[in-house]
């Protein structure tokens, strides 16, 4: 706690070298979660640039009711928004042919699973990880960030609904299909190599 | 194919049974299911269409799969090295800021 406090007083200071400081320490782990949701580098450099030049204009506002990396992950976490509310392109791609399939009868058309293999086997065949990862990065970037917000970091339904301007129950329909999409995508990465 | 035709035949006919549920509802049910929000009646219609239809079962199975893998391949993902371009675009960006 007190080296935090130490930082920011560095940095409010002004303090030579104070702010490299934290490029070096938090910048990895900015640029990281940056490129998981935005889904490409040259964006993600631009939002941490952005999150560091918020971090310089407000670090006074810094309170510590947060630890200091979690206040620039929350920057980090809005200037990734505007970009993607800004960019927009891939916001019109349709997620309609990955939802789930019913015949008509309303019965499930679901693909035959001889079993269901864990998560940690999936891993560690060749290659699954990329896949997955692949996979993430192919969804609209609307239905990604809701899935990476709730799923990943861990935010509730409440806190996502507020940086989307949409109400909780939006949030839950748009979580259901980004992982009910992401499901159909992987599918054959996960049925591969399993007995028929 | 064939036996596909027929299971989806005698599915249409237990939805006419009590506490049935299609795989459509199913669906519409599975998001409030995960997140503990199905009233107690539901939580039950939930579950009996669960045991009984192994697709479903199946898909719940790889949906939570999917949920899983995806978590873990984020988690496993290395640090990516900080270019010294951005580092010193950031600190090019603040001093612009200063001077402003």
């Amino acid at each position: 706690m007190d080296d935090q406090i130490n930082i920011v007083a560095d940095l409010i200071a002004g303090k030579k070298g104070a702010f490299e400081g934290i490029i070096r320490q938090y910048g990895a782990r900015l640029l990281l979660k940056a490129t998981q949701m935005l889904g490409n580098t040259p964006d993600a450099e631009e939002c941490v640039q952005e999150c560091y030049l918020q971090v310089h204009r407000n670090i006074s506002s810094f309170r510590g009711e947060a630890n200091l990396y979690s206040w620039m992950y929350r920057i980090l976490v809005n200037a990734c928004l505007k970009k993607m509310k800004a960019r927009a392109v891939n916001n019109s791609t349709s997620i309609e042919s990955l939802l789930p399939d019913f015949d008509d009868n309303n019965c499930r058309i679901e693909p035959n699973w001889p079993s269901v293999p864990s998560a940690e086997e999936i891993l560690r065949r060749n290659h699954t990880k990329r896949q997955v990862l692949a996979a993430i990065h192919s969804l609209p970037d609307s239905y990604r960030d809701i899935l990476y917000l709730r799923d990943i970091e861990g935010y509730n339904t409440a806190e996502v609904a507020q940086m989307f301007s949409l109400t909780g129950g939006a949030i839950k329909v748009r979580l259901h299909r980004a992982r009910s999409a992401l499901k159909k995508i992987l599918e054959p990465v996960f049925l591969e190599g399993l007995e028929q | 194919m064939i036996i596909r035709r027929q299971k989806s035949q005698i599915e249409k006919w237990l939805l006419k049974m009590p506490l049935m549920i299609s795989c459509r509802d199913f669906e519409d049910f599975i998001i409030q299911y995960l997140e503990d929000e199905l009233p107690w009646n539901k939580r039950v219609i939930f579950k009996v269409h669960l045991k009984a239809c192994k697709e479903c079962r199946d898909y719940l199975d790889a949906y939570r799969l999917s949920m899983a893998a995806t978590k873990e391949a984020l988690a496993q993902e290395e640090l990516p090295v900080v270019p010294e371009d951005l580092v010193k675009a950031i600190l090019a960006a603040t001093r612009n800021d200063e001077n402003d």
